[in-house]
């Protein structure tokens, strides 16, 4: 066959295939050798040290960072996940995977998804290690709040340890209190609903209603049974119950004008109401978040906040707060160096450098006060008014009234919320009605998890 | 037998070709040897990366959790769950927005632009398809400011539609048109590209014959373009039906993004998800995605056999 | 109904620019929100342009994140897509070509099957995945990315129908007459007239593997290995606006702002190649090959 004489199109097209081929070989040559600097690097020096792979999440960076520097006797894998955050199944989805193929889980991990205890814990997952059998002593596990370790403990084992708490208190504004001619801060949700109107008529909101967190802030804050386990197995979603209908009745009784459908982290709730909260029943954690909003920053300095004591339910109801997330840390049963591991998170859950540096208030009870004086020297907390709390005393009342009969479930309660009660809410309905809509639902997904319910 | 000397200029071709035989019938079997060699690496990659892993999940569909054969079993606990019907009913609802969007638009702006001098058309497939760029988590991050009627663009239409806080944009009833919408603004410009320049392929000769005749340009497309590019709209459309059906990212990520306003579960897929990752219980999500596969089959069966997308003329 | 054609052009034109509104309005709104800090991205309008100063400042954030992650990120991206395209475009045009334009037992099972594994919900083939890369060892290194983005059926097809419909039968009937071997069919007749269906496919198998979250999150477990993709799922969960379940101290945070370049710095690469592509695409490869 002759040689190909051909049209010029032809010639450029056999140059630019020829190049084309070129580029290709050379892009998988360099994967080639990507692939063995990666081989070459994770078989190289065999440590003598001991090896913790630590899964942390953004916020945690400063903790492990400061474990790091503080044990250089032993070799840190550091891998940055996202916490699980918002119940998008991180962990879930790796250890379906690692329990199939039997390596790749870490020695501790850390979660932001509070029912994460009850989901990695049981089968069929079955990674969370226990805890108070052995790896930590009763002496350290008996330190940390009253009732924090209520997530983490299935049938009497405790599984995880409490990071931070995110206890509710009630966060109160002096300066618009006096605006608004509320003289006192309410002990009782009867007294905060009744404010409602007075902080309505100069246009102020005593809190919010319709983002995820409602049945964490409302009913588990007066032991409405929306998620009790009352045995192993077996699950009490009652919202026909006094405790969850006289809340609803509450909230509904308050105008949506004082206590609006609104989350706050929305864009726009800044702009609507930064500097016009004057309560906010809300997490430990939200403090901080006031004085950032909308323009607080420029024109209203008094956009600071204070903490009161939790409210009870008329003057005798119980002396409950509920809880907005909180971290926690997991030691997995998988691990090959298990005291090691029980002792990372015991430092960084304990250790001083660790907490004082932490995002929330710590679960265990010796750190709180450095933790808390260092939040109130950062000018971001409001000073209390006469006969009202220091910050130091509202958290840690709040910290130990958080009610432990509220049980970490393997579904997200506050995800069936957001999702089936929230548009309820938003469309103009009732907490009533949304009480029932969260109870049949939340009913329907146990079941399907395998759950008994009853009510 | 000398093999006579082959020009690779098409003119010269052509006029060779006059007062031959046309059928190639002596080249046939090796033809066919040298076929299995054009698709064989793709046939390995095939094996190892289609048939493998679809193979194993029908067998996990029809497998019981610790092995042994569940048959029916897996299926039936998937369609009495309580997400089940809703899912489906959701990703209706979608499927009937989204594939009128689909072959209608696309269509439209192909032709359009096909019409358009080709550097002015270049700078409007660009613009069509950079939202395509935008995969997952990008486009749905822009879409939550998108959708939101203090922050968007959009704002006076939402405005008018009565929304005044994103809650009310993402109500339930309005998802399956947002999603839709959502999935169309990152789809759509690859296709118009590919229905681009498969209109590009038409002879100009064609064309211009066409003009010559009468035809003025929506003749012209409906009767001339459209035919031709036939295999190439028959293969969207297929993709798009299955690809509908299979809807995950948008409904998934604008959950997450927004704590949870948008249930995990809204879709199919995305209940195909939950049971297999948070459930731990591939068996049962096996069975949901086989129920989806046969759905794509059943609508690609009938678009391939009543277009003979198949055969080769 | 009848209207003048300059009315149906002005129609043309009105509906041509509703489309380009709807698909870039957003993507300048992605730019402009680049220029501004968050709280301003919120209280200001949307088509309002910031400083040039907040810009550097979003960069600066945005690659110093967790100790300059972002370039590597990048990296890793462009070598899993090139190293994916490379292998993708070696199988699926030969595949192609054979389906339309050959003859052989099992031509059409092949394509059956083909669509069949196209219209498989990808959450199902996950765990086989996993699984299979294991067994070789080969989960979090680049081949078990690599690998099975270069299984590109959506590419096969695509030849597959470019060639079966563009490709004039003559042509090649008359080649295998004069005793032209399938081969330099392949390589000197159809091959040159297949350059807008070779950067058509090259393209989108870029786009598909740069854009790909769900396989390497699964498969790469090393930060050092992530894509770009999967660092932008990290960034957003690190954003207090989208997250903030646990807000951390403010310097670990990412912002709105960052998260728009990050966007844009992700997507960067894929406008680029498509601006090349682009070229190609547009001509007619038929223009003089039918010419008597």
């Amino acid at each position: 066959m002759r040689t190909v004489r051909s049209t010029n199109g032809s010639n450029r097209w056999v140059r630019w295939h020829r190049r084309a081929l070129a580029v290709a070989t050379c892009a998988s040559l360099a994967s080639l050798s990507f692939v063995a600097a990666g081989f070459g690097s994770t078989g190289a020096s065999a440590s003598t040290k001991p090896t913790l792979t630590i899964w942390y999440d953004t916020a945690r960076k400063p903790m492990v960072e400061a474990y790091i520097k503080a044990h250089p006797k032993v070799h840190v894998v550091a891998v940055l996940k996202d916490g699980d955050s918002n119940g998008d199944g991180t962990y879930q989805s790796a250890f379906a995977l690692y329990n199939r193929v039997g390596h790749g889980w870490p020695d501790i991990y850390f979660s932001e998804q509070n029912n994460d205890a009850a989901s990695l814990a049981q089968p069929p997952f079955n990674d969370a290690a226990v805890l108070n059998k052995g790896l930590v002593s009763s002496s350290i596990l008996n330190k940390f709040a009253h009732g924090s370790a209520g997530l983490c403990t299935i049938g009497g084992k405790v599984y995880c340890l409490r990071n931070d708490l995110a206890m509710n208190v009630l966060w109160y504004n002096p300066a618009l209190m006096a605006q608004d001619g509320i003289t006192s801060v309410p002990t009782t949700w009867q007294e905060w609903a009744a404010d409602g109107a007075l902080a309505a008529a100069k246009g102020d909101i005593i809190g919010t209603q319709g983002d995820s967190w409602d049945a964490d802030t409302y009913y588990w804050g007066n032991e409405c049974p929306l998620s009790n386990e009352t045995s192993p197995g077996t699950l009490l979603i009652n919202p026909a119950s006094t405790n969850c209908t006289e809340m609803a009745s509450l909230l509904d009784g308050v105008s949506r004008t004082a206590l609006p459908v609104a989350y706050m982290f929305s864009s726009t709730f800044g702009q609507q109401y930064g500097g016009k909260i004057v309560f906010y029943p809300g997490a430990a954690w939200m403090g901080g978040v006031f004085p950032g909003l909308g323009s607080c920053k420029t024109t209203n300095p008094d956009c600071t906040m204070a903490a009161g004591y939790p409210m009870t339910f008329g003057a005798s109801g119980p002396s409950v707060t509920g809880a907005i997330g909180g971290g926690l840390w997991f030691v997995s049963s998988h691990s090959k160096n298990l005291k090691l591991a029980a002792s990372a998170v015991v430092w960084l859950d304990t250790n001083p450098a660790s907490q004082n540096i932490s995002a929330g208030f710590p679960a265990y009870g010796p750190d709180d006060a450095s933790w808390v004086a260092t939040q109130s020297a950062s000018g971001s907390y409001a000073s209390p008014l006469a006969g009202e709390p220091t910050l130091a005393q509202a958290f840690s009342k709040a910290a130990n009234e958080i009610w432990a009969s509220w049980s970490a479930v393997p579904y997200a309660n506050d995800q069936i919320w957001a999702s089936d009660v929230v548009p309820s809410l938003a469309s103009g309905g009732t907490q009533a009605a949304g009480l029932g809509i969260f109870g049949s639902d939340a009913a329907n997904l146990a079941r399907s998890d395998g759950f008994q319910v009853h009510t | 037998m000398t093999v006579p000397p082959v020009a690779t200029v098409p003119g010269e071709r052509s006029r060779a070709r006059r007062g031959r035989r046309s059928d190639g019938a002596a080249s046939i079997g090796s033809s066919r040897r040298t076929g299995y060699l054009f698709v064989g690496l793709y046939v390995v990659l095939l094996a190892l990366f289609g048939i493998a892993p679809t193979a194993y999940a029908i067998y996990l569909a029809l497998t019981k959790v610790g092995g042994g054969f569940a048959w029916g079993a897996n299926f039936t606990r998937a369609y009495e769950d309580f997400r089940f019907l809703p899912a489906f009913e959701h990703i209706g609802e979608y499927l009937a927005i989204w594939l009128l969007a689909e072959a209608t638009f696309i269509l439209v702006l192909a032709l359009m632009l096909h019409s358009l001098a080709r550097r002015t058309s270049a700078a409007f497939r660009f613009l069509f398809y950079m939202p395509g760029a935008l995969a997952g988590a990008a486009s749905v991050l822009v879409w939550l400011f998108m959708l939101d009627p203090t922050l968007s663009p959009w704002h006076f239409l939402l405005s008018a539609l009565g929304f005044s806080q994103i809650d009310l944009v993402l109500l339930p009833s309005h998802l399956p048109l947002i999603f839709a919408i959502m999935a169309f603004w990152t789809g759509a410009g690859g296709w118009i590209v590919v229905m681009y320049g498969a209109l590009n392929n038409i002879p100009d000769e064609l064309l211009e014959a066409a003009k010559l005749d009468g035809a003025n340009a929506f003749q012209s497309a409906v009767r001339i373009k459209l035919p031709l590019i036939k295999k190439w709209v028959v293969y969207m459309l297929i993709l798009s039906f299955a690809g509908g059906t299979q809807l995950f990212v948008e409904p998934q990520l604008v959950g997450q993004a927004t704590a949870g306003l948008v249930s995990n579960t809204w879709s199919p897929n995305q209940l195909a998800y939950y049971i297999a990752f948070i459930n731990d219980n591939f068996n049962e999500a096996a069975a949901i995605s086989v129920t989806l596969l046969v759905l794509g089959l059943v609508g690609a069966t009938l678009l391939v056999w009543r277009t003979k997308l198949f055969e080769i003329n | 109904m009848k209207l003048s054609r300059l009315t149906w052009r002005l129609v043309g034109l009105v509906v041509l620019l509703g489309f380009t509104a709807f698909f870039f309005v957003p993507v300048i709104w992605v730019l402009l929100a680049t220029t501004k800090t968050d709280t301003q991205l919120t209280s200001w309008g949307p088509f309002t342009f910031g400083t040039l100063g907040h810009f550097v400042d979003a960069w600066k954030a945005l690659f110093g994140f967790q100790s300059d992650a972002m370039v590597g990120w990048l990296e890793n991206s462009a070598i899993y897509s090139f190293g994916g395209v490379a292998i993708a475009i070696i199988a699926a045009i030969p595949a192609g070509y054979g389906l339309a334009l050959t003859q052989f037992i099992g031509r059409r099972t092949l394509l059956a099957i083909t669509l069949v594994t196209m219209i498989m919900p990808a959450t199902a083939l996950v765990l086989p995945l996993f699984l299979e890369m294991n067994s070789v060892s080969l989960t979090d290194t680049p081949w078990s990315v690599i690998l099975p983005f270069s299984f590109f059926p959506f590419g096969v097809y695509l030849c597959y129908i470019f060639f079966s419909s563009t490709i004039p039968k003559d042509l090649l009937a008359a080649a295998r007459v004069d005793g032209c071997n399938e081969w330099r069919v392949f390589r000197y007749i159809a091959l040159p007239l297949a350059r807008p269906v070779v950067a058509l496919v090259a393209f989108f198998a870029f786009v598909a593997d740069w854009n790909n979250y769900y396989l390497p999150f699964v498969m790469l477990s090393d930060n050092s290995k992530l894509p770009v993709q999967v660092g932008l799922e990290y960034l957003i969960s690190s954003t207090e606006a989208f997250n903030p379940g646990n807000p951390g101290t403010g310097a670990q945070l990412v912002h709105r702002p960052e998260l728009a370049l990050a966007i844009l710095v992700a997507i960067a690469p894929v406008a680029i190649v498509f601006l090349f592509a682009q070229r190609t695409l547009v001509k007619g490869m038929l223009a003089g090959a039918t010419k008597e």
